[in-house]
C-alpha cells in the first residue's frame, strides 16, 4: 500500500536515521505535537484499517522497548523477547489481528537507534540466551528500503554472543543487509504460506517463489534461516499445497542453516471475524471448523489441526530429521499427537531453541 | 409539532381508505370486536385525516387521507348501516401528520420492529436521522440514537419484500435482519425461504443465517443449492405441524453441513455416554473437544449412597464405551 501521508512528532529529533527515512519516503512530514491528532485522521475513514496503511508516524517509542511475548494461558509459549520497533504493517492480510489490535490503526516508526541500543546493551550484558524478534506488532523488514535501523540491528547483534536477532517477514527487503558483517547473529525468517492462501488472503506481501529467492540470497551470504508456517490455513486440498511449499523450501535452501520451523494453524480473536468480513468480502478464511479454545480465540477443531501437523512435520522429517520444528502456542495433547514429544517443563520449549539458537548462530554455549 | 387544527364532520367517502401512506400499525383486516363497540358505544377516539390538496405529492388524489385510525375507519365502513359522515381531526401539514401517524402508535404500545421501520421510513422524508434521533422520546415514546435510527431506515430501504414480511409477522427479528443485509445479495433469497418455513428464535435466526452464508462461500456453492440439495429439502418438508420441531431440525442440519468433524466428534461421545449412563452419576466432557480435562459429578446423601456410586463407577473402568469416549 503506498504511503499518502508523513506524520512526525514535532520535537522528534532530526538525526540522520531520521533523516534518511524522510528522504526516502518523499513526502514531507507534517509536524504534530499530539498523536492525537494522527488518530483523529486515521480514525475519520470508514475503513480505518486500510486508511492507517497510507499514513506512516514517525514518533519515539514512549513504552516497553524489549518485552517478553505475552503468550497465551493453556498453550506453550517458546519464551519469546519482543524488540519494539514500530506498529501495524503496510501489508494487507486478512487474517491479520493487528487490524484488530490497535485502536485506532497507526503505522509507527519508532525513531531513535540510541534507545533501541541502550536497551539492547543491557540484554546484551546478561547472562542468558535472548532470541529477540521485532515481526510482532510489525513486520521485521517493511522500511527496510527507507529505513537505517534493521541494518543498525544485524550490526549490533554482531558484536555481542548471548543474543540472536529474528527478522521476519513477508517481503522481499533484504539488500540493505545482505552485504554486511552479521557474524551469524541474525536469522532472517520467513512466513510462509501455500501460492493459494498468499492469493487470497495477503494482500501486498510478496510471492512465496520470491520469498523462498531471498531466503536463498541471504543464505548465500550467510545468514541463518527459519521459516514460520503460521497461520496453516485448512481449506479443500491444503495437505498437498502446503506438502509443495515443503517440498519448496527444502529445494531453495540448504536445511542446516535453517534454525528452526514453526507451525501454528490459524486462531484468532471473535471479534476478528466481523472485521474479515467487511474487509476481505472474497475470504473464506473465518469459514473452518473453528471452536472457542481455552485462551479465548477460534482455534481449528483439534482433531483437524493434529492432521495437518502430523503429514507436514512427518514431510519435514523426511527432507532432515534434524531441522527443529516447534508449534506456536498449542498444547501438550497436540504435541504429543504431532510429533511424539512435548516440552514439558517450564522453559523447556524456549530451551530446545535456545540450544538451536546457540549450534547455529554461535552465541554462547555456557549460557545454556 | 402542532396539535390538528380542527376536528370536523366529513363524509365518509371522501376518506380514502386504500392509500396507506401514513400507517404505521401492523394490523390488517376488519376487527368484529371493534364494529360492535363502535355501534355500541360510538366512536371514542376521532381519525386523523389530512386532505389531499395539503400533499406534496398527491398523486391525483382527491378527498382525504387517513393518517391514522385505519382500523376505526375499517370498522365504521362495515357497519350495517355506516354513518355518512365521521368526526375528523384535520392535519394541514404534512410532515405534522406523519408525526402524528406515529406518536398515535408510538403512545399507544411498543412498536414493533416492522411499524418501526414504517415509522422512520415516513419521518425520513420530512426530517434528517439527526432531528429523529433528536426528537425521538416524544415521536417514539423512548430515545433512539441516530446511529439505531440510521440502521432502521437501512432494513427498510435494503431487506427485500419477502424479508419485510418475516420482520412484519416476527419470523425475523431486527438483529438477524440486519445480519441477513449483510449476507451477499444472492443467498438472502434462499435464506428468507428457509425462514418463512420456520418459527426461529432472534439467536436461531441469527445461526441460520451465518451457517448458510458460511457453507455456501466456504464451498463455492451456487446460491440457492444448499436449499435445494436433496438433504436440506428432506428436512424442510419434514411431515410436522410442529414449527418448532422443524427449526430444529434445520438448524442441525445446518450445524452438521457447517461443523461436520466437531459434530462427528459429538455424535460419538454422545453415544457413548448413552451407554455409560448411571444414576446420579454426571460425566462432562472437555467443551469443543480442545481441552483434555473430563469430569465426573456424583450425587449421594449417604456413605451408603456414596459407595454405591463408585462400585457404579468402578463397573464401567473397563467399559468399551468408556475407551471410546477417551479415544480422540
Amino acid at each position: 500500500m503506498k504511503l499518502k501521508r508523513l506524520f512526525m512528532d514535532q520535537d522528534i529529533d532530526r538525526t540522520p536515521e531520521v533523516e534518511y527515512l524522510i528522504s526516502k519516503l518523499k513526502l514531507e512530514p507534517e509536524l504534530v505535537s499530539d498523536p492525537r491528532q494522527v488518530y483523529d485522521c486515521v480514525n475519520a475513514s470508514d475503513d480505518p484499517v486500510s486508511e492507517g496503511k497510507t499514513m506512516l508516524h514517525i514518533t519515539r517509542n514512549q513504552g516497553a522497548v524489549v518485552r517478553e511475548c505475552p503468550g497465551t494461558s493453556h498453550y506453550t509459549c517458546c519464551d519469546y523477547t519482543i524488540l519494539h520497533t514500530g506498529t501495524f504493517c503496510t501489508m494487507d492480510c486478512s487474517y491479520c489481528i493487528l487490524q484488530a489490535y490497535f485502536h485506532p490503526p497507526v503505522l509507527q516508526y519508532f525513531a531513535g537507534l540510541d534507545l533501541l541500543d541502550s536497551h539492547l546493551n543491557q540484554t546484551f550484558a546478561q547472562d542468558k540466551i535472548f532470541r529477540i524478534g521485532t515481526g510482532e506488532y510489525t513486520d521485521s523488514l517493511i522500511w527496510e528500503r527507507v529505513s537505517q535501523q534493521p541494518k543498525h540491528l544485524v550490526q549490533q547483534f554482531a558484536k555481542q554472543s548471548n543474543s540472536l536477532l529474528e527478522l521476519k517477514s513477508k517481503t522481499v527487503n533484504i539488500d540493505s543487509l545482505l552485504d554486511l558483517d552479521h557474524n551469524g547473529k541474525t536469522v532472517l525468517s520467513w512466513s510462509v504460506n501455500t501460492p493459494a492462501v498468499i492469493k487470497s488472503e495477503e494482500r501486498s506481501t510478496a510471492p512465496l517463489k520470491s520469498r523462498l529467492a531471498a531466503a536463498r540470497k541471504a543464505q548465500q551470504k550467510g545468514y541463518r534461516l527459519a521459516f514460520h508456517f503460521d497461520p496453516l490455513v485448512i481449506y479443500p486440498g491444503c495437505e498437498a499445497d502446503y506438502r509443495q511449499v515443503i517440498h519448496d523450501i527444502f529445494s531453495h535452501v540448504d536445511s542446516r542453516d535453517i534454525v528452526w520451523i514453526s507451525m501454528g494453524s490459524f486462531r484468532f480473536m471473535p471479534n476478528l471475524k466481523a472485521m474479515v468480513e467487511q474487509r476481505f468480502t472474497d475470504s473464506c478464511i473465518c469459514y473452518g471448523e473453528f471452536i472457542l479454545g481455552l485462551d479465548n480465540k477460534m482455534r481449528y477443531f483439534k482433531p483437524l489441526r493434529i492432521a495437518l501437523y502430523k503429514e507436514l512435520i512427518s514431510l519435514i522429517r523426511e527432507y532432515d530429521p534434524n531441522v527443529l520444528v516447534y508449534f506456536c502456542m498449542e498444547d501438550e495433547e497436540v504435541w504429543e499427537k504431532s510429533m511424539g514429544i512435548y516440552p514439558a517443563g517450564e522453559g523447556e520449549l524456549g530451551h530446545w531453541l535456545d540450544q538451536s539458537a546457540v549450534s547455529h548462530c554461535g552465541l554462547n554455549s555456557k549460557l545454556l | 409539532m402542532k396539535p390538528c387544527n380542527s376536528y370536523n364532520a366529513v363524509s365518509l367517502g371522501e376518506i380514502s381508505p386504500g392509500d396507506e401512506r401514513f400507517k404505521i400499525s401492523a394490523r390488517d383486516g376488519i376487527s368484529p370486536s371493534l364494529v360492535r363497540s363502535i355501534q355500541c358505544r360510538g366512536l371514542i377516539q376521532p381519525p386523523l385525516v389530512i386532505h389531499a390538496s395539503k400533499l406534496e405529492n398527491a398523486s391525483g388524489q382527491e378527498g382525504y387521507l387517513i393518517v391514522s385510525g385505519f382500523q376505526r375507519l375499517a370498522a365504521l365502513a362495515a357497519m350495517e348501516t355506516p354513518p355518512e359522515e365521521v368526526v375528523c381531526g384535520i392535519m394541514e401539514d404534512e410532515k405534522d401528520a406523519a408525526a402524528a401517524a406515529v406518536m398515535e402508535n408510538a403512545f399507544e404500545h411498543a412498536l414493533s420492529p416492522m411499524e418501526l421501520l414504517r415509522a422512520v421510513s415516513l419521518l425520513s422524508r420530512f426530517m434528517s436521522v439527526q432531528e429523529m434521533a433528536d426528537d425521538s422520546p416524544a415521536l417514539f415514546n423512548t430515545q433512539y440514537s441516530a446511529k439505531f435510527i440510521k440502521s432502521q431506515l437501512k432494513l427498510a430501504g435494503e431487506l427485500s419484500h419477502d424479508a419485510l414480511e418475516l420482520l412484519g409477522d416476527g419470523r425475523l427479528a431486527v438483529k438477524p435482519a440486519a445480519r441477513l443485509l449483510q449476507c451477499p445479495a444472492e443467498i438472502q433469497a434462499p435464506i428468507v425461504e428457509i425462514l418463512s418455513q420456520i418459527k426461529a428464535s432472534a439467536s436461531k435466526q441469527m445461526e441460520i443465517i451465518t451457517a448458510y452464508r458460511e457453507i455456501t462461500a466456504r464451498d463455492g456453492l451456487a446460491p440457492n443449492a444448499l436449499l435445494e440439495s436433496e438433504d436440506f429439502q428432506a428436512v424442510l418438508n419434514t411431515p410436522t405441524q410442529d414449527l418448532a420441531r422443524r427449526t430444529n431440525l434445520v438448524r442441525q442440519h445446518l450445524v452438521q453441513c457447517r461443523y461436520p468433524a466437531l459434530e462427528a466428534a459429538r455424535q460419538k461421545a454422545g453415544a457413548a455416554l448413552n451407554k455409560l449412563k448411571l444414576p446420579q452419576i454426571q460425566w462432562q466432557l472437555p467443551d469443543n473437544f480442545e481441552g483434555t480435562d473430563y469430569r465426573v459429578t456424583l450425587t449421594f446423601k449417604s456413605r451408603d449412597e456414596f459407595n454405591k456410586r463408585l462400585e457404579d463407577l468402578a463397573s464401567v473402568k473397563d467399559h468399551q464405551a468408556l475407551e471410546g469416549l477417551l479415544e480422540r
